[in-house]
């Protein structure tokens, strides 16, 4: 019976590497709808009208009498925005053009490598997301508020990235990554955040407390290093899911030359 | 090991043990779905031959077969079901733990 064994470790060697060789074939496809979900953010950068200034604190803002940035925040975070109708359009045409793309991208797999994961699902995630947009019509509207001690978690929801977050994250778990999923909950997270605390870079009670080192009142404040800026903050948002998709990219071709 | 444990080839199983099947098992359980014909390349088989070890799967229960077609092509997809999924751990177990035995005799004959 032991004539097995020298045989068994031979199998088990093959079966290692046979496992390797289908996971780059059924996965090696990620990069893209990776990518085409992180550019639909980094696009929404052009939405607003200072994308690389924090609007709030701007002299200029403040002099303007009236700027407000009421939620439904449909340029994705709350900040001043060239034109709500446009915003809207976007996220509307930018979402279903994703879908779209990803879709034949899948379906070109499937024709020409003779494999299928489950892409149904990010893209249901995506039209969800697409109705949600829709549902957010019906949204009450408001103003948010001023301080983190008043932040109110379900405005948070009120924004088309988190429609974004979920497709990456069920791409995460279609394509069976981790770090895809991660990268869609960085995005998700950040969004919602920035979103119900009405700032973009907005802290929470407890984050403003643990970045002044334990000490005084957790009353929220606002980031700096740029991320109060709304161009800054969306590359950050969508980062990690740019390396992921440029790393699965660069992985794939180095393995096909 | 123990005198009474059973020895690690009795875990194995003859469908699953065969090297061309595991391989279909194997690759299975890494795409969720995938062609015949991409089987076939991989594994580097005949339409008859693979065709001969999915029907045994099939009737094993390890593995679902759906035929459509993509245009005017006829494709064939297969899948692994929670059996297949299961049945390759176990055989997977088994022959680790043969592999295991080999090195632990071989250490134990190197030190007579």
């Amino acid at each position: 019976m032991d004539d097995d064994a020298p045989r068994s470790a031979a199998v088990l060697a093959e079966m290692h590497q046979l496992k390797s060789r289908s996971r780059r074939l059924a996965h090696g496809g990620a990069w893209l709808p990776a990518l085409v979900l992180a550019a639909v953010p980094l696009g929404s950068i052009a939405l607003y009208r200072h994308p690389f200034s924090a609007a709030l604190n701007s002299a200029q803002a403040q002099s303007e009498e009236g700027v407000t940035f009421d939620y439904p925040y449909w340029a994705g975070l709350p900040e001043q925005q060239h034109n709500a109708l446009l915003s809207y359009a976007f996220w509307l045409v930018a979402v279903a053009l994703a879908v779209v793309l990803v879709a034949r991208w899948y379906r070109h797999r499937e024709d020409s490598r003779g494999v299928r994961v489950p892409w149904r699902m990010p893209l249901v995630a995506g039209g969800t997301g697409l109705l949600a947009l829709l549902a957010l019509f019906a949204a009450p509207t408001g103003t948010p508020p001023s301080s983190g001690l008043d932040f109110a978690w379900w405005q948070g929801l009120l924004t088309p990235l988190i429609s974004i977050a979920l497709a990456v994250i069920a791409l995460g778990f279609a394509e069976r990554s981790v770090g895809i999923a991660a990268a869609g909950l960085w995005l998700g997270g950040l969004a919602w955040q920035f979103c119900a605390t009405g700032y973009v870079g907005g802290l929470l009670g407890w984050q403003s407390w643990l970045l002044s080192g334990g000490s005084g009142p957790a009353l929220g404040g606002q980031l700096g290093l740029g991320l109060d800026r709304p161009a800054i903050a969306l590359v950050v948002m969508a980062l990690p899911l740019v390396l992921v998709g440029l790393y699965r990219a660069f992985r794939l071709r180095g393995q096909l030359t | 090991m123990s005198e009474t444990s059973p020895h690690p080839a009795v875990g194995l199983d003859d469908v699953t043990h065969q090297r061309v099947r595991l391989g279909v098992l194997v690759m299975l359980a890494e795409i969720p779905e995938c062609a015949f014909s991409t089987l076939r390349d991989e594994l580097r088989l005949s339409d008859g031959n693979l065709n001969r070890h999915v029907q045994v799967l099939v009737d094993a229960g390890l593995v679902d077969v759906t035929k459509g077609y993509e245009g005017k092509r006829a494709r064939t997809w297969l899948k692994l079901t929670q059996d297949g999924r299961r049945a390759l751990r176990a055989e997977l177990r088994a022959l680790e733990e043969l592999t295991a035995r080999l090195k632990s005799a071989g250490l134990a004959e190197a030190l007579d």
